[in-house]
Formats: C-alpha cells, sequence, structure tokens
C-alpha cells in the first residue's frame, strides 16, 4: 500500500516493534511496552487521549502476533501471554483479517448532509427535485429528513452552491461483494462467508480498524529453529527494496533462509498448463477460460459468482507450483511465500506445500528487526530463473500476455483484461459468463494494476510496474506449448 | 549557484517506512527546479537509531535532517528550497 498516511504508517511500525520483540531473548520483558514506547507520554495524542492510543496500539500487536482480536476474553491478558501462546500455535489458521473494535469509529450509515455552504436559495433546486420530498428549509437553510432519504444524489448534483455532501462509510464502500457491515452497535464486522479477502476494507478504511493477522509470530518460530526453510519471492517482489532481486536473496539468507526461489519459475509451470487448457477447451468449443491464479478472484467466484466456475482454469498457482517443486526437492523444506497479497493467506491454508505467508510489508519489518540492510547485501543466488512472461505475472495483463506467446501467434486469443476487482468489475464478470463479450481468456486481477498494487506493498505502483518488466526483460520468453504434450 | 542537496535514506528503515514512495520524485520537479537540484540515494543515514522507527523515512536536505514526509511534501520542500523561499 502507498505509505502516505498515518495509519500505514503505525501498522508498520507495530510489526517492527514486534518482530524486534520475537527476535529477542527477552521477548517477554519487552512486548508489553510497545504501546508505551510508540504513545508516549510527550507524544501528542491522535485520538482523545494517549491511553486510548495505548490501547489501540496493545490491538495492532495482537493482529501483528496472529491474534483474532474479536476473541478476546481477558482485558487484562498481556502481549507476552498473547506471544507465548502464539509461539505455540502449530499452524495459523482462520479468517486473515480481524476488526479492532475499539479503533473502528463507528462511521454513521452513509448518507447525503447539507453543509453550511447552504444559502436558502430561492430556486431551491434540491427540494423541487428530490424524488422524495424529504428537503425541508430549517432556519433559513435545506435540511435532508434522513429518515425517507433514499441516498439517490440528485440534490447534490442540481445545488448551485455544492453545499450537498456524502457521507461514506469507507469500508462498506470498498468492499465489492458486502461482507462489511455494522453489528447493533455500529462497529464493523466482516462475515467471512462473503469475505473474498481482497484487502480493500483495511486499505479504505480511515481509522486502521482492520487489520490482517500476521505470520511473523511463525515465521520467525521457524527462522530460529532447525528446519530447512525456503523463501519463495512473488514476482512483485521487484522494486519492493532497495536492489536487484539476487540482493535482497542475499538478505534474505541472511534473515536465515537457507534458499531463495522465485514464484515466477512457478509462473511459468501455471502459464505451460494454462495455455494447453485454453486450447483444449477451445477445441472442445468452450466459450471462454478465465485466469485462476489470483486468489481473491477465486474467492469472489466461489461465493459470488458461481455461474462464472465452469470457465475458471483448473490450473494451480504459480505459489503452488513454486511450493510444490520445493518439497519435492528438499522433502522437510519449511515454505514461506513472500508477496504482497492479503487473499494468499487463505490460499495458502488451504494448499498442502505452502506453509507460512508473508507480505513485502512484514518481510520489510522483519529485515528492519534484524538490523539487515538490503541496500549493502551480498548477492546471493536463487534457485532458478523464470521466463520473461513468469515475471511479469505480477502486473496486469501479464497472465494474458503469457498465455498468448506460450500458444503461439496462429491461436485467435481475445483477452478481457480486469484490473481492479470492484463492484462494476464484479458486474462483468456475471455477464461474460452470460457470454455478453467478445473475448474467449478473460484474466482477473483483484487489485487495480495487479500484484504491484496489493494490500502489502511497500513501492509506488508505477516505479514498482517499471522494476518488474526490467527484471522480466533480462530473460527469455517462454516457450510455445505443444497442447498434446500437457495434460 | 550551488545546487540544492537532498539525500535520501535508502536504510531498510526508511525504505519499509515510506522512502519507497519517493522513487522517481525528480521526474516531477519543474524543469527550473530540476538543474538546480541533485538528488542522490544514500546507505542508510544512522538517523533511524535509538527505537525512531516511527519517524522515518528521513532525508537530508543540504545537510539538514527531515523526517516522516510524504512524497508531496517532500516535493514540495524540495521546490521552495530551490527557490529560495525556504532557509
Amino acid at each position: 500500500m502507498e505509505c502516505q498516511n498515518i495509519a500505514t504508517r503505525i501498522r508498520r511500525e507495530v510489526l517492527i516493534r514486534t518482530a524486534k520483540a520475537l527476535f529477542a531473548e527477552n521477548m517477554e520483558d519487552v512486548i508489553d511496552r510497545i504501546p508505551i514506547e510508540m504513545m508516549p507520554k510527550t507524544a501528542e495524542n491522535l485520538r482523545c487521549c494517549i491511553y486510548k492510543d495505548r490501547a489501540v496500539v496493545k490491538y495492532r500487536t495482537m493482529a501483528a502476533l496472529g491474534v483474532d482480536v474479536q476473541d478476546e476474553e481477558d482485558e487484562l491478558k498481556t502481549l507476552a501471554s498473547y506471544a507465548t501462546e502464539a509461539r505455540q500455535r502449530e499452524k495459523p489458521e482462520g479468517p486473515a483479517l480481524t476488526v479492532l473494535d475499539i479503533a473502528c469509529s463507528g462511521c454513521t450509515k452513509a448518507q447525503y448532509r447539507i453543509t453550511d455552504t447552504c444559502r436558502g436559495c430561492l430556486a431551491r433546486p434540491c427540494m423541487v427535485n428530490c424524488p422524495r420530498n424529504c428537503i425541508r428549509m430549517e432556519n433559513g437553510r435545506a435540511k435532508i429528513d434522513t429518515e425517507n432519504c433514499i441516498n439517490c444524489g440528485k440534490c447534490r448534483d442540481v445545488c448551485p452552491y455544492n453545499a450537498v455532501t456524502r457521507m461514506p462509510v469507507p469500508c462498506e464502500e470498498a468492499c465489492p461483494v458486502d461482507a462489511i457491515t455494522k453489528d447493533e452497535n455500529g462497529k464493523e464486522r466482516i462475515d467471512f462467508e462473503k469475505c473474498i479477502h481482497c484487502g480493500r476494507c483495511m486499505r479504505a478504511c480511515p481509522f486502521g480498524a482492520v487489520m490482517e493477522r500476521s505470520q511473523i509470530v511463525d515465521v520467525i518460530r521457524r527462522l530460529k529453529g532447525a528446519d530447512k526453510m525456503v523463501a519463495m519471492v512473488a514476482p512483485a517482489i521487484s522494486g519492493q527494496f532497495p536492489g536487484q532481486i539476487s540482493q535482497i536473496a542475499g538478505a534474505l539468507k541472511k534473515l536465515g533462509f537457507d534458499t531463495v526461489i522465485e514464484v515466477a519459475a512457478g509462473a511459468d509451470i501455471t502459464a505451460a498448463h494454462e495455455t494447453a487448457e485454453f486450447l483444449e477447451r477451445m477445441e472442445e468449443g468452450k466459450k471462454l477460460l478465465t485466469t485462476s491464479c489470483c486468489p481473491a478472484y477465486i474467492e469472489s467466484v466461489r461465493k459470488h459468482i458461481p455461474e462464472l466456475a465452469p470457465f475458471v482454469s483448473d490450473t494451480r498457482t504459480p505459489m503452488h507450483y513454486t511450493a510444490k517443486m520445493m518439497k519435492e526437492k528438499y522433502p522437510g523444506i519449511v515454505t514461506v511465500f513472500i508477496g504482497p497479497c492479503v487473499a494468499k493467506r487463505v490460499e495458502a491454508m488451504r494448499d498442502e506445500y505452502t506453509d507460512y505467508v508473508l507480505t513485502f510489508e512484514e518481510l520489510g519489518a522483519l529485515f528492519v528487526a534484524a538490523d539487515i540492510e538490503v541496500a549493502v547485501c551480498d548477492d546471493a543466488e536463487t534457485e532458478q530463473g523464470a521466463s520473461r512472461e513468469g515475471r511479469n505475472f505480477a502486473v496486469t495483463g501479464g497472465v494474458a500476455d503469457a498465455v498468448k506467446t506460450a500458444a503461439g501467434e496462429d491461436v485467435e486469443i481475445k483477452p478481457l483484461i480486469i484490473s481492479g476487482l470492484n463492484r462494476q468489475a464484479i458486474g462483468k464478470l456475471r455477464l461474460c459468463a452470460a457470454g455478453k463479450f467478445d473475448a474467449n481468456l478473460v484474466e482477473v486481477m483483484a487489485c487495480e494494476g495487479g500484484c504491484v498494487a496489493g494490500a502489502g506493498v511497500l513501492g509506488a505502483v508505477k516505479y514498482a510496474t517499471k522494476a518488474v518488466h526490467d527484471h522480466a526483460d533480462k530473460s527469455l520468453p517462454i516457450p510455445h506449448v505443444d497442447p498434446h504434450k500437457h495434460g | 549557484m550551488e545546487k540544492v542537496q537532498v539525500r535520501i535514506c535508502m536504510g531498510t528503515t526508511c525504505f519499509v517506512m515510506g522512502a519507497a514512495q519517493y522513487e522517481g520524485i525528480e521526474e516531477e520537479l519543474p524543469e527550473d527546479v530540476q538543474s538546480c537540484v541533485e538528488i542522490l540515494g544514500s546507505p542508510c543515514l544512522n538517523l533511524c537509531k535509538d527505537q525512531n522507527f516511527g519517524k522515518a523515512p528521513f532525508v537530508m536536505m543540504n545537510g539538514k535532517p527531515l523526517a516522516g514526509l510524504n512524497r508531496s511534501d517532500l516535493i514540495g520542500l524540495i521546490i521552495r528550497t530551490a527557490r529560495g523561499l525556504e532557509e
């Protein structure tokens, strides 16, 4: 996410301090000090008082420890005991997002309001054009009767003074599938039967009240242990840290990983399978194939667009193939996917080969906590390279391009690229299933611009995109696929 | 005239806390400013030590440390400094 706001900075600082505490010998002594150290007496308070600021930081630290904040039973339970418990869990499970009630401001229901820019004019277009007649004049100013207002926005469109404003509920507006709504106390709740883990609510909340349940505890515990570990870095990693991938690999080895592999290698396998599948389905007379590597998109089909399911590729994701490759090459190795994605956590919990997931933001926190200067790290080898197209999977259009290149010029491919899974895109996908578009290959990425714009990124999207392309341009194009050789 | 010296800390802390967002700022400077500014990345400037993570990212402008600026603030400050509107 672009670090242009205080909520993001605070979240990152919490991750850094939590990681530092987890690396320390005396974790129990330092972890409960995090709220006080981040919000010292001398600091300017961000909310009503310093004590609330500290309480919110405590809950943020709980989320950083992977705790579902909603499960809290005893408010006096210390961070040290949460951390001790977190160290004992074998595998992370359950939803990847958690709402911090105390941080949630309980925004008023989305509504239109007349501001004091209203001049109480003679024309009164707001009153005249309101389809529900719910605007009246009070003390020389227009007033909306919120009980009867249907939020159509006509009054805003016609006011010559721009006096009508719409107050949104940012998380609810951002959610493309109506999974986040208010409970009886006005606080937001995520319905995980509906949630696709795209992470939009988390980015949208101006109070930072939605947080990911991090797996840094699990990864740090395993790094301290004896098992071999592999860092599987998503293609979007270019541009997320200073230096080239070889230097990032050096930094990862310094952190304690035994080996590093670009997930782009798995993307090559995905592209080859998907191309063979595409050719096969077209031969069978099917109308279209959609990509399958974006886990938030796959969840959205499963939960909200079932009519599209028959058209989704059966090919597994680059993460899956990469992890499988590593587990087969090094039996017993612990696999950690490092990427920009919230939804990957949920995919990994179901994937038999991927053990843990970190975001770039969390990896950054681990580097800071372990005092690793990426910019001055020595280059290190990665397991293997990847094709140009495999490395471009991180950018919108990349997957469709890979299939196009692998299929060869003789195959007619009419791609439809969905970049960003918002409400309109979901509508568009429904139309796709109904055959309303002249396209036979549909690529969907839940984040606008592709994985380079994921919720867990550090770099600016424009420059991260360029870095991904620069890295990709160093490698050879993906080879052609002979459909009869793949299953 | 001496150029305005901008040193962007590329240490891990600064990068994670927001310096990653400074990428390409020179392209956004007006032409008159571009010619009188020198922007360089720097290895860790050691300003984040003493648990000062929260104040990162750090930038040195003409030898003066600046903390926690977002992209547009930094661009604005560079422009004002180059035009002599700011010390």
